[in-house]
């Protein structure tokens, strides 16, 4: 797909020595129409291509808004988490969860952030949650450090990169193949934090075409930050391998043409836990984890494999293809809550930590302070197994022409696309009793199934796409449709149930460029978010998202502004064991009419001060939501919901500042992060501890030196004040955010 | 979080009333509560299931069960005592601590909601309840009491309880213990165990009754002491308050209000048609060696009573004033306390009344005059009757209209459900 051609790209400019620009989180909207009038596409590389930015030649046909985080930027703080790379693009929300982003939850515009659910997570175009479709949690996330780069679209950019469209789509770029290229990074931090990566990358010419190769091994481990009670570490280990396969057609070729193979496997195994702490024990330890946490580890293992074909056909026709499969499986031990006692419902970690007066017993046992001595005081140790898949297959025809209007060209880029896509999800639920027995969870040995259930979905997408120019203008319309059928099995009570969701998502978008520094945009598109194969009571997610902004380009400074406003028709809740309550996990719940309308701002610029640069970035994001109905939920984030109450989870204000001091040899960066405070559950009363959780505002820096031309060595903090504060009390209590850390690497390219 | 917003009682699955009324105006709600006089109604507490259940758990259940604990610390000290000599020792002090005991035992008896309904679920941990709970609730067969009594002296050494019937342990078979003047047993002849047992000199059967009233004691002390400790220590209570369970749980509170029913339908069943009764006449066993029934009934009725209004909390009568019931309050706590009071006015006891009552039958110059009197005396409780021995008529109206308000208005209004052998019961 297009990613490739982006590879054969990067080949060409990889001849070209770096310059440490400031390159921040652009707005691909940001691009002056005029550049795609004054450079018809003429090269291969240069084609239109589904899902990838690519390059900027591609920027002006991105129907809204669209950002893109580059290599450079990435680089500048390696961050490992998605959450973190997230608060450089106004408009993305993230809810930490474990610190480290090993399944990061995010939002866009006000879509649910919980297991970034909402959103059309893509890796390199294609399609990467391990069940989009039948259960769309993305308890898969790729690691960032082999990403070379991230794009976000949102608003009407978004009907091309189904199914989710009320938010939008984050692609993750992989690393791209590259001539004689190899490269060395090693970082070791805080709490024994390393990462290690190896990348290997050739292409070799021959009579046939042009052949690439990449090889990329990464680990990536710590032992936690937090300290587990009568135990040691709270750790994880990650390990990824990847390998590429390209062929491009020899320059004579008649039909120029690309193919390329990726191969990947990554694991995952860490000591993760949904349960927190009391705000009491939160004061005095913020890192602690409750012993009845000892058991609890999530293993993974991720197969997938990609190909992707291009052809062109003439300098007007051109079609792209994949094929994908992906396999994921996990097993996550974990604390789950209390034995039932027989013809009851049992206790669970929630119901403790909303009233842990009512439950001082329970919380005594979480602690293992106490034994336990009836059935009821046997904690509920539960095998959460899973085993995903999915494979599709899709096509786009693109198509550039151009004609004449009252006397000026219009250049037209047509895009079709189809996609047939699968997925499912089987799980296995089994719990296994423990008694806490001075201070330590001792098994009894008895174990239940509870859930043993199979969701499978089939979808076929299909859109349409048009981008005209003319003058000064430019009008993108385009069509989405989404036909998906699923069903769900309960093993256990021997039931099956399906349902069909078919749905037409519409969108356009007029962007006007008023001068050379200024250009107006608007849009508007139908939003969706299909129902899970589990759900049974819920409608699909549905909306109308406008949005209307501008971009101003002085100089070397650079401002885009965009307001959004999301319409919802229905809004789902979905449960999960993480929502920390005592719905049924993986059930739908409507919520009618909700309202969401915010403010998206990003300005950058950079000064010369002689031979250094002084660059200047802010990302600020302001965001309001409103249910538009009354009603009772028993999604726990939901509860009793009246018309006025604002979402949960979704902060007022988000911002972001990045400055710093660059040469040609070293750089130092220092950013400021701040969160303001979010809700817990929904609710219009004045914020407090019982409601939400507070502000947070942290400052990381950077510093790298180019100690040859090979060799770089980097040293980085994060939470340089060490601030910490409860992110969520979901699942299962109060969770921290990171607390300060320090790493210090290398990077060396043969 | 619960929030006001407005409600109809049509609505109305149980815990979605609780939501609503918790949502009514605090202010209206103190206006019309039902509480009785002088109570202390807690308007700044929202009426939920959970404020229902907890304040029936904190305010009448742990501490019924602690008086009954206390109780039978007095009765372990005095029938010690009273069995150190029992040939010359009164036992008028024992007796005494019986008949404390016995009340406690009553008041624990109305309210076995987190035992019964659990049972009914098969829990593990009901059953072990039950078999506690029987220990102190069930009326005693006097045989077979008798037989425990010479097993115990056979083998005192190996002797146990641990599966012996619950009908020859518990509060009456220790009134048999300490009350019963005749050291005959009341077994047939054909009863192995009891052969012989009246051979013995009066000193040997005294210490063996006494024995094994020990071992009842200790047996009732070690039930209610677990019972206890699973409502305090173990937090048995916390079970019951998760969300999905609360429901259950006020319907197990609301059905063991109909422990009214065993009252009236048990106790008070000798006016009644004869097939209403329980063999042996129940009346005569329940407390009749001691002539208390009328004592056990009071602290019965009182227990029910602290049930329904929450002993002065948040009650089943507070959701009913909120709902627009209070008139229904007052019928029920009317009829209550009027029965406590003609209780508390008898000189006779109910076994009096009663052997009254059947003589007049059976004197009667016209045949069915009694029984027909008794019938009026019961449809009309307010009435005074000229004869005493109509007074347990009379109770069992008082109680039958306070039934008939559980049945109808409180569980329509709450939408509960009347207990299925409530339900066909022909009242």
């Amino acid at each position: 797909m297009m990613f490739l051609f982006q590879h054969m790209t990067h080949l060409r400019l990889s001849q070209i020595t770096p310059l440490r620009l400031p390159v921040m989180a652009l707005a691909i909207g940001m691009a002056p129409v005029c550049a795609m009038a004054e450079e018809p596409p003429a090269k291969i590389v240069e084609l239109e291509q589904i899902s990838i930015i690519a390059d900027s030649s591609a920027q002006g046909e991105v129907l809204g808004a669209a950002n893109e985080v580059d290599s450079f930027v990435l680089e500048e703080y390696e961050y490992q988490d998605f959450a973190q790379v997230a608060q450089r693009i106004p408009g993305v929300y993230s809810r930490e969860e474990d610190g480290y982003g090993l399944r990061p939850n995010i939002g866009i515009r006000g879509a649910t952030s919980e297991r970034s659910q909402k959103i059309t997570l893509m890796e390199d175009g294609l399609l990467i949650a391990p069940a989009p479709y039948a259960a769309p949690a993305a308890y898969y996330f790729p690691n960032m450090g082999r990403m070379s780069s991230v794009e976000v679209f949102k608003g009407p950019s978004a009907i091309k990169y189904g199914p989710h469209t009320v938010g939008g789509a984050v692609n993750l770029v992989s690393e791209p193949i590259q001539a004689d290229f190899a490269k060395l990074n090693l970082s070791y931090g805080t709490d024994n934090t390393a990462l290690a990566r190896g990348v290997f990358s050739d292409i070799y010419q021959s009579e046939s075409g042009e052949w690439g190769v990449l090889f990329e091994a990464l680990r990536y481990q710590s032992d936690g930050f937090k300290t587990v009670d009568n135990a040691n570490s709270a750790g994880f280990q990650r390990n990824d391998l990847n390998a590429k396969l390209s062929w491009l057609s020899p320059s004579t070729a008649s039909y120029p043409q690309t193919f390329l193979l990726k191969l990947g496997y990554a694991d995952e195994d860490s000591e993760e836990t949904y349960l927190g702490i009391t705000d009491e024990d939160f004061e005095q330890n913020p890192t602690r984890r409750y012993a009845a946490s000892q058991q609890d580890a999530f293993e993974t293992s991720h197969q997938q494999v990609h190909a992707f074909h291009d052809i062109q056909w003439s300098e007007q026709w051109s079609l792209s293809t994949a094929l994908y499969w992906n396999a994921f499986a996990r097993d996550w031990n974990k604390l789950d809550g209390f034995r039932a006692a027989e013809g009851l419902v049992a206790v669970e970690p929630a119901d403790v930590f909303a009233n842990p007066s009512v439950y001082s017993r329970q919380l005594s046992l979480l602690k293992g302070e106490i034994d336990s001595e009836t059935t009821f005081d046997q904690l509920n140790i539960v095998g959460f197994d899973r085993d995903y898949y999915s494979y599709g297959v899709q096509a786009q025809i693109n198509q550039r022409s151009e004609f004449s209007l009252a006397g000026a060209s219009v250049q037209s880029v047509r895009q079709m696309g189809l996609r047939y896509h699968g997925d499912g999800v089987e799980r296995d639920h089994t719990g296994t009793y423990y008694d806490m027995t001075d201070g330590d969870l001792v098994t009894t040995n008895e174990s239940e199934n509870f859930v043993h259930n199979e969701d499978k979905a089939q979808a076929l997408a299909g859109f349409y796409f048009d981008q005209l120019a003319w003058q000064d203008w430019q009008l993108s319309y385009g069509l989405r449709f989404e036909s998906i059928n699923t069903e769900r099995t309960d093993k256990i009570a021997e039931q099956t149930y399906q349902q069909t969701q078919q749905v037409w998502l519409p969108g356009i978008g007029l962007r006007y460029q008023v001068s050379e520094a200024l250009a107006l945009q608007a849009g508007v598109h139908r939003g969706f978010s299909p129902n899970a194969a589990s759900s049974t009571k819920a409608e699909p997610e549905t909306s109308i998202n406008y949005e209307l902004g501008g971009a101003l380009s002085l100089g070397t400074w650079e401002t885009q502004a965009i307001a959004f406003y999301s319409d919802y028709e229905n809004l789902i809740g979905r449960c999960r064991v993480s929502d920390g309550s005592s719905c049924d996990t993986s059930q739908e719940y409507n919520a009618g009419r909700v309202a969401i309308v915010g403010l998206e701002l990003e300005s950058s610029a950079y000064a010369e001060l002689g031979e250094y640069l002084l660059p200047v970035s802010v990302v600020y994001t302001w965001t309001q939501s409103e249910f538009q109905e009354s009603f009772d939920s028993s999604f726990s984030q939901w509860g009793s919901v009246e018309k006025g109450d604002e979402l949960p989870y979704l902060p007022e204000h988000t911002l972001r500042l990045d400055t710093g001091l660059e040469s040609d040899v070293w750089a130092a960066r220092i950013a400021m992060n701040y969160r303001s405070e979010m809700r817990e559950i929904a609710g219009q009363d004045a914020m407090n501890a019982s409601n939400s959780v507070r502000e947070l505002t942290t400052f990381d820096f950077s510093a790298d030196y180019q100690v040859t031309d090979q060799w770089l060595v980097s040293a980085k903090v994060e939470n340089i004040f060490d601030r910490q504060e409860i992110v969520s009390r979901r699942p299962f209590g109060a969770r921290p955010n990171k607390p300060r850390y320090f790493t210090v690497g290398t990077q060396y390219e043969f | 979080m619960i929030k006001k917003k407005n409600w109809t009682l049509q609505a109305a699955s149980l815990l979605a009333a609780f939501v609503v009324l918790a949502g009514c105006d605090g202010g209206n709600a103190s206006s019309t509560s039902s509480k009785e006089e002088g109570a202390v109604y807690l308007a700044s507490t929202e009426i939920t299931a959970e404020s229902l259940l907890t304040q029936a758990i904190d305010e009448v259940v742990i501490p019924n069960h602690v008086a009954l604990q206390t109780s039978l610390t007095r009765l372990q000290t005095a029938q010690s005592a009273y069995c150190a000599d029992p040939q010359q020792a009164s036992p008028a002090a024992a007796q005494a601590a019986w008949s404390e005991a016995n009340e406690a035992v009553q008041r624990v008896n109305a309210h076995p909601f987190a035992v019964s309904t659990f049972i009914e679920q098969g829990v593990a941990l009901g059953a072990r309840l039950d078999d506690e709970e029987m220990i102190i609730r069930k009326v005693a067969s006097y045989c077979a009491a008798d037989v425990q009594v010479a097993l115990q002296a056979e083998d005192s050494a190996n002797y146990s309880l641990t599966g012996v019937s619950t009908l020859t342990r518990g509060i009456h078979s220790l009134e048999r213990m300490l009350f019963e003047t005749s050291y005959e047993h009341t077994c047939p002849d054909s009863t192995q165990a009891t052969l012989g047992w009246n051979d013995q000199p009066l000193a040997e059967r005294q210490a063996q009754r006494c024995d094994y009233a020990t071992i009842l004691i200790e047996d009732m002390v070690s039930a209610n002491d677990r019972i206890l400790d699973y409502w305090t220590r173990l937090n048995y209570g916390s079970q019951l308050m998760v969300e999905a369970n609360q429901a259950d749980a006020v319907q197990a509170l609301f059905e063991s209000l109909f422990y009214i029913e065993t009252v009236k339908d048990e106790k008070l069943c000798i006016p009644r048609e004869s097939e209403n009764c329980p063999s042996d006449s129940f009346v005569f066993t329940s407390a009749g060696l001691s002539e208390q029934t009328y004592s056990e009934l009071d602290a019965s009725l009182e227990s029910l009573r602290a049930i329904y209004t929450g002993d002065e909390g948040i009650g089943f009568d507070d959701v009913m004033a909120e709902s627009g019931f209070q008139s229904s309050n007052e019928t029920f706590l009317t009829n209550m306390h009027a029965a406590s009071a003609l209780i508390n006015a008898q000189a006779d006891s109910l076994q009096a009344q009663i052997e009254a009552l059947l003589d007049a039958q059976a004197n009667e110059m016209e045949e069915g005059a009694v029984k027909a009197q008794c019938a009026n005396a019961s449809s009309a409780p307010q009435v005074a009757t000229s004869e005493a021995y109509y007074v347990p008529c009379r109770l069992f109206g008082y109680l039958k209209q306070a039934a008939d308000v559980l049945k109808t208005d409180v569980q329509s209004v709450l939408d509960l459900t009347v207990p299925g052998t409530v339900q066909g019961d022909g009242d």
